[in-house]
């Protein structure tokens, strides 16, 4: 991550918070997806042996979470269910997944932080205007994907992880929702 | 008391009457929508070019025999890239190796000495290429199954390259045939430490994340000793004169 890449970051991060960040209190609600998020990164490093977002079964899943939270809670619920799931997997990681050459393991923590954050906001903001947009925030990762290695965006299986994500992300939403979309109208 | 025939035929069905909203719901939609295209995508970077982990080698060996690493990329004799992708996949039973970049990356440092080490990013695994010139070394030190099969692709299948111009002073015609023994534990990151211009058994060594050592074995063997075509036999004891212990290393490492 070059100083360029950090400072837009920054600023969209910013730009987010201001918008729709009214308060830093955490809900007890938000904390249940970093519970999900270290129930499945506990899993997958059992499975896979490291906790990797190049993986098709368990890092949907964990990208869909700050989405979820976002889509379900608005922009509030989606930076720290996002900021909780990413700060889980750092803990169970302990060491960050997709390391790219000659970048530091916190590098790709911190950028993952923030992109979980992003999209978990995103699906906040999206969440009265789209509500089915909402369910997309998880393609937020694919700008991920290019700043560790743009090669990834060539490989079908990297790009395969988001999408699958965004499908997790919009089914777990509905098992979660009390009155479907259709029913109430 | 309640009995079986007064409950109420809603409640009977209830469990349909709630699920059909929700299959209604255009949530449903777009999630099964999304995770068939996930899948679609998942399917369709499988390679489908190389069958098998012998005749993938094949391809790979003459490649690497027949020119420079600039060469090897754009190779017919390996396609397109995805093909060098499937080409390494076959021969490791890894899926999506990215060839790719590691050769482009090994062209740009293939000018450079023998202890230059790249790394790729790969399905979460990482694999460090050993470059010089138009040779190079995959080594996966990830996940450990994974790597065990790409161990057994380059080291017990006998991986042999001709040997690079870049090994400077080093004789040009030497076959090396590397065989890896390394054991390299989940997330560990790689890097040569050492390494030898002269034939015979030199020792790499790797640093991994968490500070223990790992030791692989590279032999090398005069050309005309080592065949290049058909399968390869396993290297022979005796072949080429190996190096006495404590060999003059290149990029000696910590």
């Amino acid at each position: 991550m070059n100083p360029v890449q950090s400072w837009l970051l920054l600023l969209v991060f910013v730009a987010l918070a201001m918008r729709g960040l009214d308060s830093l209190r955490f809900d007890r609600r938000d904390l249940y997806y970093g519970f999900a998020a270290f129930v499945l990164a506990v899993l997958q490093q059992s499975f896979h042996d490291q906790v990797s977002l190049d993986d098709r079964w368990f890092a949907p899943v964990l990208l869909a979470l700050p989405v979820l939270a976002g889509a379900r809670g608005g922009i509030r619920a989606g930076f720290v269910g996002g900021l909780a799931v990413w700060l889980v997997i750092a803990l169970v990681s302990g060491a960050a997944p997709m390391n790219a050459p000659g970048d530091a393991p916190q590098n790709a923590i911190v950028l993952c932080t923030l992109f979980g954050a992003a999209s978990g906001g995103l699906a906040g903001v999206l969440r009265t205007r789209r509500p089915l947009g909402a369910y997309f925030a998880p393609m937020l990762f694919l700008g991920y994907f290019g700043m560790r290695e743009e090669s990834l965006l060539t490989v079908g299986s990297m790009l395969a992880v988001p999408v699958l994500a965004c499908g997790w992300a919009a089914l777990l939403g509905l098992a979660l929702a009390e009155v479907p979309v259709s029913a109430e109208g | 008391m309640s009995y079986a025939h007064d409950a109420p035929t809603a409640q009977i069905s209830s469990p349909v009457a709630r699920l059909m909203p929700r299959l209604r719901d255009p949530r449903f939609t777009v999630g099964f929508v999304m995770l068939a295209a996930g899948l679609l995508l998942v399917l369709s970077d499988q390679p489908r070019r190389y069958h098998t982990p012998d005749s993938a080698f094949r391809v790979l060996h003459r490649a690497l025999s027949s020119g420079d690493v600039a060469t090897l990329v754009d190779d017919p004799a390996l396609g397109q890239h995805a093909d060098a992708a499937g080409l390494v996949t076959q021969l490791g039973e890894v899926e999506y190796l990215r060839v790719r970049g590691l050769l482009e990356r090994a062209a740009q440092v293939g000018s450079g000495s023998l202890s230059v080490a790249e790394r790729v990013v790969v399905q979460g695994l990482r694999y460090e290429t050993f470059v010089a010139g138009r040779e190079i070394f995959v080594q996966n030190a990830g996940r450990n199954a994974l790597h065990n099969q790409l161990l057994a692709a380059f080291g017990s299948s006998r991986y042999t390259v001709r040997s690079a111009r870049q090994l400077g002073d080093g004789p040009r015609d030497l076959v090396q045939r590397a065989s890896v023994r390394a054991r390299l534990g989940w997330r560990g990151v790689a890097e040569a430490s050492g390494w030898s211009r002269v034939p015979g058994e030199v020792t790499l060594r790797w640093s991994k994340s968490h500070g223990r050592w790992d030791i692989a074995t590279v032999r090398w063997v005069p050309v005309a000793q080592a065949p290049f075509d058909g399968d390869l036999p396993p290297p022979a004891a005796g072949t080429g004169e190996p190096a006495a212990p404590g060999a003059p290393h290149e990029g000696e490492g910590p």
